[in-house]
């Protein structure tokens, strides 16, 4: 088990990743980087970021084991870390507000929170590690935060996922919302997006 | 006896033992997550837990929590109040940026990252990547129609808007046309129904498919709701009573813009008065001033 170090700078690195992942999710299928720490081995450096920079106590999240880790030694440390640096409560899939899991896994939506009629809101964050931005599926985005559409590959990201995203288990404005993660990069995916597997290949 | 600038020494010194911009990080935390809820559901109102501010609400404490939460070292931040950059709201709302982040300000628009606005949106066209922070009164456009929050709750998950046209329809029957004039509301993404602050209904216009995120924060009633950019944003009307904006005769008496809001400013007690434009920005920079 070994502590590594957070952010260098907890306050102005927050600040600038959660920019980031504003833009991101504002601009859906938009490429934005956070490179302000190298992540906690095996997870994405993008991933662990979001996660330095936007949970805390008030916040349950659910690291999937079967999809991101080699071992059991391998998880525990790097929510040991996770804790350390964000004291957020690790929740089972059906309570977390922040869900890390892998794209090439199986995706069940109803698995996860997506919200009620009345508090929408109520629903989970996912974050979804993935092998790439310029391989897999052409997919063409519409919706807010784009003003025409938007083109965008994902990576090799399980069919159940690709389903999940072209049509959504639950009716706007219910739903989940997804940020892709490679590396430093990240591309996010709302719950208002369209999309569409894009015709001209 | 201190003199005058060992005071102000002091008092500058002790503003460094503040976290940048002024919140805790919890709260920012808190804060952010927020918004990101409120831009996934354009024009839902996320509730969250306001904070004290050291000013009273009714002076933009929404606005600022939001400011906030969202400004950063390589900001560069802007505030107006009613479309002006140097009225008391807007001079101390920039000021205590100016000490709790040390950021750059502005008061052209184009230069800003970062717009605080209070019932008002610049007349220079926004560009993607700019943000715009709205302080909002009252976030709920049906508080006047039905004062049960939990009622009005229930109102939006069910898109039970009718009574909104209905408030609209009395108008028309009442005095002709829709005489709702600023606060106008409004639908965002086919879905909810939106109060865009006390803005005239002149600038809603500018809501619709604009490059530039918008953010609305109300502090007193602790609800941030959100349009992303690019989302379409429809003012509430009638097939017969098409949504129309303010038009005025005069053109402004300073820079001769036919095509900006104006205020009526009574000159003196003769009944004399005169029309200018409510952005001062942009009045000063048709009348080639630089205010930089």
């Amino acid at each position: 088990m070994t502590i590594q170090s957070g952010f260098s700078q907890p306050v102005l690195d927050s600040q600038a990743c959660f920019r980031q992942v504003l833009a991101a999710l504002s601009e859906p299928g938009s490429v934005n980087t956070l490179g302000l720490h190298i992540g906690f081995e095996p997870l994405a450096a993008s991933v662990c970021q979001i996660v330095l920079s936007l949970c805390d106590n008030h916040t349950q999240l659910f690291v999937d084991p079967s999809s991101l880790m080699e071992s059991q030694s391998t998880l525990d440390n790097v929510i040991e870390n996770i804790k350390f640096h964000t004291d957020t409560k690790i929740s089972d899939k059906s309570r977390a507000d922040f869900v890390i899991t892998s794209a090439s896994s199986p995706f069940v939506a109803e698995d996860y929170k997506s919200g009620t009629e009345m508090y929408p809101e109520d629903s989970a964050t996912i974050l979804l590690e993935t092998n790439s931005f310029e391989g897999g599926t052409l997919l063409q985005l519409s919706g807010p935060g784009i003003e025409h559409t938007r083109q965008v590959r994902l990576g090799h990201i399980h069919s159940s996922l690709l389903d999940a995203l072209i049509q959504p288990a639950y009716k706007y404005p219910l739903g989940q919302d997804f940020i892709f993660c490679c590396g430093e990069q990240i591309v996010a995916i709302s719950r208002t997006t369209k999309v569409e597997i894009s015709a001209c290949m | 006896m201190r003199s005058v600038n060992e005071h102000i020494n002091q008092s500058a010194q002790s503003e460094q033992n503040y976290n940048f911009a002024y919140l805790d990080e919890q709260t920012k935390r808190m804060i952010r997550r927020a918004i990101l809820k409120g831009i996934a559901i354009p024009g839902y109102q996320v509730a969250f837990q306001g904070r004290e501010m050291p000013m009273p609400y009714g002076w933009g404490t929404g606005g600022i929590m939001l400011s906030a939460s969202i400004l950063g070292p390589k900001d560069c931040f802007k505030v107006i109040d009613q479309g002006a950059d140097d009225t008391t709201n807007a001079v101390s709302i920039r000021q205590f940026f100016e000490k709790v982040c040390d950021i750059e300000v502005t008061q052209k628009t184009a230069n800003a990252s970062v717009i605080q606005t209070r019932h008002r949106i610049p007349e220079h066209s926004l560009v993607e990547g700019q943000i715009l922070v709205f302080q909002v009164p009252i976030p709920e456009p049906l508080r006047f129609i039905e004062p049960r929050e939990t009622r009005t709750k229930k109102m939006h998950a069910y898109s039970d808007y009718g009574s909104m046209q209905v408030k609209l329809y009395e108008d028309i029957v009442q005095y002709g046309h829709i005489a709702t004039s600023y606060a106008y509301p409004v639908i965002v993404h086919g879905r909810y129904l939106m109060d865009p602050s006390p803005i005239p209904k002149f600038d809603n216009p500018k809501l619709h498919m604009s490059p530039a995120l918008l953010v609305f924060g109300a502090g007193r009633e602790k609800r941030i709701y959100c349009i992303p950019p690019y989302t379409d944003v429809k003012s509430l009307d009638f097939e017969d009573h098409p949504f129309s904006i303010q038009q005025w005769d005069q053109a402004c008496a300073q820079c001769g813009s036919h095509d900006s809001f104006l205020d009526e400013v009574l000159i003196d007690d003769q009944g004399g008065r005169m029309f200018v434009c409510s952005d001062t920005d942009f009045c000063q920079q048709r009348q080639g001033n630089s205010n930089d």
